[in-house]
């Protein structure tokens, strides 16, 4: 374990290393940026939407800044967690394409859809009302130290006296090993498991396998 | 091709389903309709109905019904 860890809520300052969370999140070990190769964006206009969205600080949807947490150690970033609120009245989903949806070019939307056919299904759905922590990102250097589990524990943890929900739930691919692991460490368990059989999928998402986990119940009392 | 015709159309095709299945029901989140199908079916409503969509008519087209309404509120006549 890494002593002396700073765990703060992100700022308007920390948003360059939000941004690398993100894409390393989404790369889950692999070199595919899932939404670069959806959206028909190159790695810097991603980053430069991931730039501007992440300033305007919109919640209940996955680039809430103020949703994320850093650790640093002696004024080093070590690690970062997201966190939002998956709405009652409007999915995070919907919330995520309204945004997108300003940035995209019209006339690559042909294209989106096309892609969206491909990966039809292989997202599990989010259960509303629901606590959802998604892109987490530990520094190489400090990995296997227990530094992502401290975070998902303080990321529920501040959330707690933010709002009300019976569960906490994370989307992530079941072959990204690590990942899956921390979190079956942690205490979640998978309830649900979507996969696509089409191999162009692969050229959208590192695997072809998403799963739902699920943390809840006294687990959460107890942290 | 009368406008919900066209509607529906749109729809079928951007959600790749069964026109059977597009009713006053249809809402995100059900059949196909995910966060990036939905990017593609409010860029192919602009299309068809030469229109530009506010952010906020975006994220409350979440049925084939708001749709409607939302197009009906815009001088589209169903």
């Amino acid at each position: 374990m890494i002593e002396n860890l700073n765990i703060r809520q992100a700022n308007l300052s920390d948003i360059e290393f939000i941004i690398e969370a993100i894409i390393e999140s989404e790369k889950s070990g692999t070199n595919v940026i899932s939404s670069c190769n959806i959206f028909g964006l190159s790695e810097d206009q991603f980053k430069d939407i991931l730039k501007d969205v992440l300033s305007q600080n919109i919640e209940d949807y996955d680039y809430y800044l103020s949703g994320f947490i850093v650790a640093e150690k002696n004024g080093e970033y070590v690690g970062a967690l997201g966190s939002f609120y998956e709405g009652t009245e409007t999915p995070s989903g919907m919330i995520k394409a309204t945004i997108l949806f300003q940035y995209l070019d019209k006339s690559k939307m042909k294209e989106i859809s096309k892609n969206s056919r491909i990966i039809k299904g292989i997202t599990p759905k989010r259960e509303p009302g629901s606590l959802q922590l998604e892109h987490g990102y530990v520094i190489e250097k400090y990995r296997r130290q227990g530094v992502f589990l401290t975070l998902l524990k303080e990321n529920i943890k501040r959330n707690l006296g933010k709002y009300s929900f019976p569960k906490v739930q994370g989307i992530i691919f079941k072959d990204n090993f690590k990942s899956y692991n921390a979190h079956l460490k942690f205490g979640y368990e998978i309830v649900d498991e979507r996969k696509v059989d089409d191999p162009e999928v692969l050229y959208f998402f590192p695997y072809n396998t998403k799963i739902l986990l699920e943390f809840n119940g006294n687990k959460i009392t107890k942290l | 091709m009368d406008n919900i015709q066209k509607l529906i159309k749109t729809f079928t095709e951007s959600l790749e389903i069964e026109p059977e299945i597009v009713t006053d029901e249809l809402s995100y989140g059900s059949s196909s309709w995910d966060s990036i199908a939905h990017l593609a079916l409010v860029a192919s409503i602009e299309i068809e109905f030469d229109i530009m969509l506010s952010s906020d008519e975006v994220i409350d087209m979440s049925s084939f019904k708001k749709a409607k309404e939302i197009l009906g509120k815009r001088g589209i006549q169903f």
